[in-house]
């Protein structure tokens, strides 16, 4: 039965009443199996991006001693400890115009550069050799704002004394020798890197120690969060990067409901379009069935005809799908530097997290995944098509 | 091989009932032609497209029950041995294809029992009944998307014959009917009597041991049918296969080795060389 399901499969591409049905079927399954892989390597692509940077910036979880207690890792195996000895101070910078509120965050210079990346900011800071003036590295939205450019100097407000009864205010020089843009606005508006320690003597309250515990699957760190807390219940306070950017978190939720939704749509236009090809098929071959049960074909010969029919069909639109959708991610920078270049339309807005283009991106699990599915759905759906075609009356059908 | 014993056959109740309808509608009509309505067969019967209703022009048979109930064949007994033929001529609407349509377990008697081989046809699955016999359609109905040797070839495939001994026997027939020179060419692409030569030769080449043929000779002149039936003849006699034939030409009556004739709903043997 296969050998003839493939005769069949061959008689209705290139038969007058039947093919352009059947191409059209399978050309528009493969189109749309092509499209749903490339919106997925599109999200995903973003999605890892935004991972990539703001997980660079902001501790994959954050863990802060408290009471002076020390806190050990054991280094497990996806998890990858480096400990960033952090005092975070507020201040105040003031240049020209008014006060406002900045973090600083002060870091040692050899852990600047995983921080922020290197493409984002001048890998080579240079300590201002003279005096003790601080050198920090700014936000391109704050450097905007105060009117900073690298080599400028900017006075920061630190006020200190916090738990005492006296609270002053402290003017400190610093020289800016970076600018950074790290796409988040907050960040590039509000967030300022003083290379060294040099202001930690300007600690509020208590210095904390804190780790910064990086994981090479930051998705799953809500699971890491739970074992923390598992180990040493009291003595520590953890926040990961979904509790200090919930917006980012829910951002990443919608997508993933986007990309359900797609597959949901993609699975139904399929099931509409695969079926009622396959019923067309069968009412064309009504006679031909009839025959064959005339002749002696049992039931689930007949079955097993069109479900090989269905297998075959299900196989070419997962096959042109594949083909379309990875050569799709292939080309589609290419398309949008054409788009670009030729037609002068930018997409991507440059304040978009800082990016200026797309990578699609999909893992070949995520690819056996989608083409498997659709498959076995298709074929799934197709079968039920395929018992119809048992049910042909011999008499009705050779009088057809 | 084949037993008919007192079978009965009438069309299911939803049909009936409709026939009961027309029948009072042409009751009312006829009386004023009685006459005229004497001289045509009592029961009428077309096909609209599946359905078959039937019209009772006046007369009505003494098998005819008052709820309006009308059989189409009525307590038909016969009997056709192995590799025996049989021919069963008839007016269009006698019953003749109902009879071959119980014969090849298309249909269910309405009372009493076909035994083939000694076994009620009841007792016979679908497909496990139909490997055992062939059929020759009127129309030829060949499968049309495939060629001559595929279509001989397809019979023998159900039935689970490997393929390169599906292609040896098929093309020893298409010998035998003089069509080995079409074997890869499509079936549109023939005459009509080169079908029906390669309905034929499927039938034949499944080596069934009864084979039905339904007017096998409708479409065709009387000099290419009258080839086509001996065809068939020689044959079943050679493989000693029943060949069971039912057709409206009277001439061919001599040439079976029994004869009956299907008028009403009832057979009548009309002769029997045995």
């Amino acid at each position: 039965m296969i050998r003839l399901a493939f005769r069949y499969f061959y008689i209705s591409m290139t038969g007058k009443r039947t093919k352009k049905v059947m191409w059209i079927t399978i050309l528009s399954i493969g189109f749309s199996l092509g499209i749903l892989i490339k919106t997925i390597a599109i999200m995903r692509g973003f999605q890892e991006s935004i991972l990539q940077k703001s997980l660079h910036i902001y501790g994959h979880m954050d863990v802060v001693s408290q009471k002076g207690f020390k806190v050990d890792f054991l280094k497990k195996k996806d998890w990858y400890v480096r400990s960033i000895k952090n005092s975070e101070k507020h201040g105040m910078i003031n240049h020209y115009s008014s006060t406002k509120g900045v973090k600083i965050v002060s870091a040692d210079p050899e852990d600047i550069d995983y921080i922020i990346q290197n493409k984002w900011i001048n890998k080579k800071f240079q300590k201002n050799k003279t005096g003790d003036v601080e050198s920090i590295a700014v936000g391109q939205k704050l450097a905007k704002e105060f009117g900073l450019r690298i080599g400028s100097y900017a006075d920061l407000l630190i006020p200190h004394g916090f738990g005492s009864n006296n609270i002053s205010i402290k003017k400190i020089r610093a020289k800016v020798v970076g600018i950074f843009s790290l796409g988040f606005h907050s960040f590039d508006r509000n967030v300022i890197f003083t290379l060294g320690h040099g202001l930690d003597k300007y600690t509020i309250g208590n210095p904390e120690e804190t780790h910064t515990v990086y994981t090479t699957n930051p998705e799953k760190i809500e699971n890491y969060k739970k074992e923390v807390y598992k180990e040493n219940r009291n003595a520590l306070s953890v926040w990961t990067w979904k509790d200090t950017n919930p917006s980012l978190k829910q951002m990443f939720v919608m997508q993933n409901l986007v990309i359900g939704i797609f597959i949901g749509l993609f699975v139904l236009c399929a099931m509409v379009q695969s079926t009622n090809s396959l019923w067309m098929l069968i009412s064309e071959k009504t006679r031909d069935i009839s025959l064959l049960k005339a002749f002696g074909a049992s039931k689930k010969q007949i079955f097993w005809l069109f479900a090989n029919l269905s297998i075959i069909m299900s196989i070419s639109s997962v096959l042109i799908g594949t083909l379309f959708g990875v050569s799709m991610i292939k080309i589609f920078p290419y398309i949008m530097s054409f788009i670009k270049n030729r037609m002068g339309i930018n997409i991507i807005h440059g304040d978009t997290f800082g990016f200026t283009e797309f990578f699609p991106r999909i893992e070949v699990l995520d690819l056996v995944i989608i083409t498997f599915s659709a498959f076995f759905i298709m074929c799934f759906i197709l079968f039920f098509a395929a018992r119809s075609a048992t049910k042909t009356d011999i008499l009705k059908g050779i009088n057809f | 091989m084949l037993k008919f014993d007192k079978v009965f056959f009438k069309y299911p109740d939803e049909n009936n009932n409709k026939s009961s309808k027309l029948n009072e509608n042409k009751n009312h009509k006829s009386n004023s032609t009685k006459h005229e309505i004497d001289h045509k067969s009592d029961y009428e019967s077309y096909e609209s497209g599946n359905e078959k209703v039937l019209q009772n022009s006046g007369k009505k048979s003494l098998e005819e029950k008052d709820s309006g109930e009308s059989y189409v064949l009525k307590n038909v007994s016969l009997e056709v041995s192995k590799g025996e033929s049989l021919i069963i001529e008839g007016k269009s609407g006698s019953g003749k294809s109902t009879f071959l349509n119980l014969a090849g377990k298309l249909e269910t008697p309405s009372e009493g029992k076909i035994l083939f081989e000694g076994q009620n046809l009841i007792d016979f699955t679908e497909h496990e009944f139909r490997r055992k016999i062939s059929y020759i359609f009127q129309s030829h109905s060949l499968w049309k998307d495939f060629t001559v040797l595929e279509n001989v070839k397809m019979p023998l495939l159900i039935k689970g014959v490997s393929e390169n001994k599906a292609t040896k026997i098929s093309k020893l027939w298409l010998d035998q009917v003089g069509l080995s020179d079409h074997l890869n060419k499509s079936v549109n692409a023939i005459s009509g009597g080169e079908q029906q030569r390669v309905g034929i030769a499927r039938a034949f080449a499944s080596s069934p041991k009864l084979i039905l043929a339904d007017e096998p000779t409708g479409n065709l002149d009387n000099q290419t049918g009258e080839k086509i039936i001996n065809l068939c003849l020689s044959f079943s006699k050679q493989n000693n296969i029943t060949f069971i034939c039912v057709t409206h030409n009277p001439n061919w009556k001599n040439l079976f080795d029994k004869s009956y004739t299907c008028s009403m709903g009832k057979m009548h043997l009309t002769s029997s060389f045995n």
